[in-house]
């Protein structure tokens, strides 16, 4: 998991008051997470990158109205999801935009990691949103729900569905090793 | 509990949301179900694998962002659009006051170009401000609205004042 980082008010208040240098450190912190975000979310690597510059610029742009009371992070990732949105709906509209990658059968070779990771490439845009950023960037469902412009009820069985969906995908790889260990509650 | 009731239930279980009963009647239906037992297993190691994903590296995006980012005002940028934001908001504020002084009982109204005058220039007053704040979003286009706009409200003065001294403030004083 990479959590959307918090930096510190003093770094986000110099770069609200056109620090360039301090909104490259927020760049470098939040860069993986930015990017891991648009990357399920678009499934390709180069337009994820793409996509991860230009919800950094949109935020540049958007510095002087954010509010400092509340919590960076969220607010980036917002931006970030938007920014995932736009780009996939321009792909769309281009000949041979979308998808860029399709989802394949796991591999038998593949790991456990590897497989999910193509799992949840092949989930449905709003479960790969909301997987994305609850489980990969850390965030509650409430924050989820803010972030997406979902309820919150809406995030949590989108949560379950997507779950169930990646169960049934990855039975057979994981039914090889099947041992009986219930990671559950 | 039947195989598909517990298929139904196996990502709530997971996340803890089934109630005391339903999780006991689920376990106890995974005892002896190695097909069901097998399913909720998977559901724990996804929960697991998920939150302990990998995350994208990305290369450092900083230099690049910043090449994008607009170019940083010049010194002299700033100097001349702060000189000027300054010199419109002087301007706004006499015009501005000049309006006060024609709003006298029985005047008002009577000079309809000088409140859109005064608003403009406020406006214009604006943008280079807020272009100054953002630290260089487009300063040049600014600028030049900006220096449109002040020489439209000069002309709009040049036309303007000396008519209003004459009619208006001496009206006043004769009224009085």
């Amino acid at each position: 998991m990479v959590e959307f980082p918090e930096p510190e008010a003093a770094v986000v208040a110099r770069a609200r008051g056109g620090d360039r240098e301090a909104f490259a450190e927020i760049v470098r912190l939040a860069q993986d997470a930015v990017l891991t975000v648009c990357r399920r979310i678009l499934r390709d690597a180069a337009l994820a990158e793409e996509c991860a510059q230009e919800a950094f610029l949109r935020a540049w742009r958007a510095l002087p109205a954010f509010d400092a009371g509340r919590r960076f992070a969220p607010w980036l990732a917002t931006i970030s999801i938007n920014c995932a949105r736009t780009a996939r709906a321009r792909s769309a509209r281009e000949p041979g935009g979308v998808p860029r990658e399709q989802a394949s059968a796991p591999s038998p070779d593949a790991s456990l990691g590897d497989a999910l990771r193509g799992a949840v490439d092949a989930l449905p845009l709003p479960y790969r949103e909301a997987v994305a950023l609850h489980y990969l960037a850390g965030f509650d469902c409430a924050e989820v729900s803010r972030i997406t412009g979902r309820p919150v009820s809406t995030v949590k069985s989108d949560l379950l569905r997507a779950r169930a969906l990646l169960r049934n995908r990855l039975a057979a790889l994981f039914d090889r090793g099947g041992a009986r260990d219930r990671g559950g509650a | 509990m039947t195989c598909g009731d517990v298929l139904d239930r196996i990502e709530l279980w997971t996340e803890g949301l089934l109630s005391k009963g339903e999780a006991e009647a689920l376990e106890r239906h995974c005892d002896v179900c190695s097909s069901c037992a097998g399913q909720s297993a998977l559901a724990g190691r996804i929960d697991a694998e998920l939150r302990r994903m990998a995350p994208e590296r990305a290369g450092d995006l900083a230099p690049a962002v910043l090449a994008r980012l607009a170019p940083e005002p010049r010194t002299w940028e700033l100097s001349l659009g702060s000189g000027l934001a300054l010199a419109l908001c002087a301007l706004a504020a006499v015009f501005r006051s000049e309006l006060l002084s024609v709003r006298l009982p029985g005047m008002s109204g009577l000079w309809p170009a000088w409140p859109e005058a005064s608003q403009a220039i406020q406006s214009a007053a604006a943008i280079p401000l807020s272009a100054w704040r953002t630290a260089g979003e487009a300063p040049a286009s600014a600028w030049g609205l900006a220096v449109l706009l002040l020489a439209a409200a000069v002309v709009m003065a040049r036309r303007g004042f000396p008519d209003r001294r004459v009619h208006g403030l001496g009206e006043a004083l004769v009224e009085r």
